[in-house]
């Protein structure tokens, strides 16, 4: 490159030839370059290079076939010239370029420096998130940066740039109002803030918060108002998210069936709010209460408890003061009026809503009052049914669908009967635990039956008791209405073990006296027939034997006459033996006592009679009768007695029969077929017949018998 | 030769009178039995023309003599059945026993007998 000479370089320099060139140039030099030294880089605190751009260059330093030549300006650094070595040769040429170009330097210096500092201000104008616009005073944006183009919605400056503000920044709705505040603002427009919401170009809604400055030219006058803005769409989405939250929360609190009451960490009843002096409770509370607010704020909660002797409550509200959650308690709240209801509450600590920012416990429970009362009517109840089952002569015995009898399942009427203690009946399985071996099948049958659905009928059973007695039961098994999560079945039974002897018995004595009765129609038949029949039959044929004799051995048919008179006679007497047998005679045309006088006439051995004279009624006197008679015969047939007592007599409208004897003894009713027949005929007039004997001797068999009206 | 005859009965008085009728009748009663068990083993010893046999004995039926007679070679045929008792107190029994006849004790003759024999 061929050089251009000092004059040149000076005239190049003023017709305004960049600096490098002109000294790349002067020097022959095109590789040559220029570094410019700045004491303090903006936004640091160090000095540095940079080129002619005011970009940050390296320190220059020589290098192969590259010399650094460093020039000075009043004993300060200023600029590094970078050439080619090959001038070192020449240094007397580089000193008077570099010379002559000294003004020109120090003005490139300046300028490279101008530059650093605004492209340091154009990289925080678009790093910083804020949004900065400049707009001249029709309103018309001349700039924004990076953040402010975004918030607007462009792509690039020049989409923006030239258009009024309120066109790119401003909702169409409020684009008039705005204007008309803008020109009122002229000329002066005053420093000030404002917020604005508006749909950008893409379509995405923004809030952005503005701060405006006007800025003067050096006579005062405003050049172009500068706008710093911060977008805070999120911080309000975000604070009317909490507002809509806070509001659904206070509609919670408020609403909620349960009652709620803010107190301090000091347990006393707080306030609503700084600026609210309700109080800080529930609509559920305060309606629960009924106190006015006055009387309640401030007030500790404990005090309108019912009580708090042991502490509960006290403690539950301490517990929350320190950060933890209370056990549940009960407590009677007392309302305005004196009466009060009944709670179930924990304290449970919670941070203040309110702008206060303390530490707050709340009371949250429910109203139990109608639970208590339905309680107490249910406990009433169940012992009000205790007390019925109780009393009830029925056994009742409550089993699961299993046939498990439930805990203290069973009345006291089961227990008694059943010979157990109230403790060792629960568990059991019933048709096990209490019915007969050989019917427990039928038992376990009849509940299963039951458990799925069967109606329920009566059935008569076998129980057994603790200490192994049979019992006779007509019992039931019911299903109940369901209580909590079991079906259970009640057994009702009665203890039927008496009746059902007394049935057996009767059907015994019925069956007794039917035999009886066919036994003496029997003895009846035959007595006629091997008796009075008899003689009257060969009275008939000793007859036939008389009328074919009476011609050829007249003496032989007298003697057969005679005999046959003997045998009528004895049949008659037969006849009249068994006639008294059925029914004596006496007894029904003349009582009692003739009757009685005409049996022991025929005794065999003496016996005293007291009688009395009156009649009774037919069944009474029969059954004397027949005691006596029966009782005669026994003492006849066994007793070997010398002599007997009869006494009859009439005791609380009872007919008392007595027969006794000073025989051998040893009667024994269970034996002998008459003692027995005797007791079924006095047992069917509701009497009873007892035999008294001992084996020292003796026999009085005594009869009661009421009399009927 | 007059027929022979044996008496079964309980009863003394009816043996007595039997005893008369028949003999007077021109019977001869070659022996009285009180019970039935023994009547086989007299009748095989005896061989009475005729047995008057009474129904009701105490210890058996004379239905049943009747048959165990009939059982030992047929010997029911002399048989004759009495009782103080009319025949149709016994239903069909007397007549389908095995025994020749049946006479009311109150009708007791020779010529019943006779007639029923032959």
């Amino acid at each position: 490159m061929s050089r251009v000479s000092i004059p040149q370089l000076v005239v190049a320099l003023e017709e305004g030839t960049p600096l490098r060139d002109a000294l790349a140039g002067a020097l022959g030099d095109d590789a040559l370059s220029v570094a410019y030294w700045i004491d303090r880089r903006q936004g640091t605190v160090r000095g540095g290079w940079v080129d002619p751009h005011g970009h940050a260059a390296p320190d220059p330093a020589a290098a192969p076939g590259r010399s650094v030549k460093l020039v000075e300006h009043e004993g300060e650094r200023i600029a590094a010239i970078d050439y080619d070595s090959a001038l070192d040769e020449e240094g007397e040429v580089l000193d008077a370029v570099t010379a002559a170009a000294g003004l020109a330097l120090r003005n490139d210096r300046l300028r490279a420096e101008l530059r650093a500092e605004v492209e340091f201000w154009n990289t925080v104008n678009n790093t910083v998130p804020s949004l900065l616009a400049t707009i001249d005073k029709d309103g018309v944006i001349r700039n924004v940066n990076a953040r402010a183009l975004q918030v607007a919605g462009y792509d690039e400056k020049d989409d923006v740039i030239g258009r009024d503000y309120w066109d790119v920044f401003i909702d169409p709705s409020e684009r008039a109002d705005v204007v008309a505040r803008f020109a009122a603002l002229a000329p002066d427009f005053a420093a000030g803030e404002y917020e604005n919401a508006f749909v950008n170009a893409r379509g995405e809604h923004h809030v952005v918060y503005w701060r405006t400055a006007p800025i003067h030219d050096e006579n005062g006058e405003v050049i172009a108002i500068v706008s710093g803005g911060a977008d805070i769409t999120l911080r309000r989405k975000r604070e009317r998210e909490l507002e809509r939250e806070r509001d659904v929360q206070t509609t919670v609190f408020e609403f909620m069936p349960s009652i709620m009451v803010a107190l301090g960490p000091d347990g006393t009843i707080r306030d609503r709010d700084a600026d609210n002096p309700s109080v800080g409770a529930n609509r559920a509370f305060r309606q629960a209460v009924r106190w006015p607010d006055e009387e309640l704020v401030g007030r500790p909660f404990v005090d309108i408890l019912v009580e708090d002797d042991d502490g509960r409550a006290a403690r539950a509200i301490a517990t929350a003061a320190t950060g933890e959650t209370s056990q549940e308690v009960e407590s009677e709240i007392l309302s305005a009026d004196g009466s009060s209801r009944v709670f179930v509450w924990s304290a449970i600590p919670i941070a203040d809503v309110t702008s206060r920012m303390e530490h707050l416990v709340l009371v949250c429970g429910a109203d139990i009052t109608e639970r208590k009362q339905l309680e107490l009517e249910n406990e009433l109840e169940r012992a009000f049914l205790n007390a019925i089952a109780n009393n009830a002569p029925s056994l009742l015995c409550l089993i699961d669908a299993d046939g498990v009898v439930t805990d203290r399942g069973a009345n006291i009427a089961f227990e008694h009967a059943l010979e157990y203690d109230p403790a060792e009946i629960g568990g059991q399985v019933f048709a096990d635990a209490f019915v007969e071996p050989s019917e427990q099948e039928d038992v376990r049958d009849a509940i299963a039956g039951i458990a799925a659905g069967e109606p329920p009928a009566e059935r008569d059973s076998t129980w057994v008791t603790k200490n192994g007695r049979e019992l006779s039961m007509a019992w039931t098994c019911t299903p109940l209405p369901q209580i909590d999560e079991r079906t259970l079945f009640l057994i009702t039974a009665i203890d039927i073990t008496e009746r059902k002897r007394v049935d057996d018995e009767l059907r015994a004595s019925r069956t007794r006296l039917v035999r009886a009765e066919e036994s003496a129609r029997r003895g009846l038949e035959r007595n006629l027939h091997d008796g009075a029949q008899q003689r009257l039959v060969a009275l008939s044929v000793a007859l036939r034997l008389v009328e074919s004799r009476l011609g050829s051995d007249p003496d032989a048919a007298g003697q057969l006459l005679a005999s046959a008179q003997v045998e009528l006679a004895q049949a008659l007497e037969e006849l009249r033996e068994l006639a008294r047998g059925i029914h004596p005679a006496v007894l029904t045309d003349r009582g009692l006592r003739p009757a009685l006088e005409t049996l022991i006439s025929r005794a065999p051995f003496p016996v005293e009679l007291v009688a009395p004279e009156e009649r009774l009624s037919t069944d009474v006197e029969a059954a004397a009768y027949y005691v006596v008679a029966e009782a005669l015969t026994n003492v006849a047939k066994y007793a070997n007695a010398t002599s007997a007592d009869v006494d009859v007599w009439q005791e609380d409208g009872t007919l008392v029969v007595s027969v006794s004897d000073d025989g051998v003894g040893g009667a024994n009713p269970s034996k002998g077929s008459g003692l027995r027949g005797l007791s079924d005929r006095v047992a069917v007039l509701d009497g009873t017949l007892s035999v008294t004997s001992s084996a020292r001797g003796g026999t009085i068999i005594r009869a009661d018998i009421p009399l009927p009206g | 030769m007059s027929l022979t005859a044996l008496i079964v009965d309980d009863h003394p008085s009816f043996r007595a009178s039997a005893r008369a009728v028949l003999e007077a009748e021109g019977f001869e009663v070659v022996g009285e039995l009180a019970e039935g068990a023994s009547v086989v083993e007299t009748v095989i010893a005896l061989d009475p023309d005729v047995v008057l046999l009474d129904i009701q004995l105490p210890d058996m039926s004379g239905f049943d003599v009747c048959a165990a007679l009939d059982a030992c070679n047929g010997r029911s045929g002399k048989v004759i059945l009495v009782s103080s008792r009319d025949a149709s107190d016994y239903g069909d029994l007397v007549e389908i026993s095995c025994a020749c006849g049946f006479v009311p004790k109150g009708e007791l003759s020779g010529e019943t007998i006779a007639a029923l024999l032959r």
